[in-house]
């Protein structure tokens, strides 16, 4: 498979909305001004 | 990381991102005890965008995998052991958002065992929020 393009560090971050577990969508750029961590996990099941 | 969340500073958000399915990640938060948001990317968009593929066969069950689930068995015997229902070559990663928007930092996983530091992760949301 060929590698995925990375997205560059310094540049402006991949955008990201999706739904929390109660389906209200959680945005990145909602939280503007504050630092984020975002941590993607391998299967759980 | 659960343990020194306080570390990370008041204002600091985090994030869990999981392609598994809702109905199963309720309990994975409560028994995981969680303090942050578990978002769901079922059809892993947001994973190709951070430029999170899938691991090789060999990389992802490699001998520590084979052990692991060995040591499982020892353990606590074959009952505990399920087949895996989700992709289980789909690759993790760690990312820093600055303040202002831009990827302060990454680290894109090469296999299970390929995580970084609490230390690393804690260093660079402290760079990114104070630069």
């Amino acid at each position: 498979m060929a590698d995925l393009a990375r997205p560059t560090v310094g540049a402006a971050s991949p955008d990201v909305e999706l739904p929390r577990l109660d389906g209200t969508p959680w945005r990145l750029h909602d939280h503007a001004g504050q630092a984020v961590v975002l941590i993607f996990h391998r299967h759980i099941h | 990381m659960r343990d020194r969340l306080d570390e990370l500073g008041d204002s600091t958000e985090i994030a869990l991102i999981t392609f598994s399915d809702p109905d199963v990640l309720g309990a994975y938060q409560e028994s995981h005890d969680l303090p942050f948001p578990i978002l769901t990317d079922r059809d892993r968009s947001v994973y190709r965008a951070f430029g999170l593929g899938r691991g090789s066969f060999g990389r992802v069950w490699g001998w520590k995998a084979v052990r692991r689930y060995a040591e499982i068995v020892k353990d606590r015997g074959f009952g505990e052991l399920r087949r895996p229902t989700e992709d289980t070559r789909q690759l993790g990663g760690d990312f820093v958002i600055a303040p202002d928007g831009t990827l302060a930092w990454g680290f894109w996983s090469e296999g299970p065992d390929d995580r970084p530091s609490v230390d690393e992760l804690i260093a660079q949301v402290r760079a990114a929020a104070n630069p």
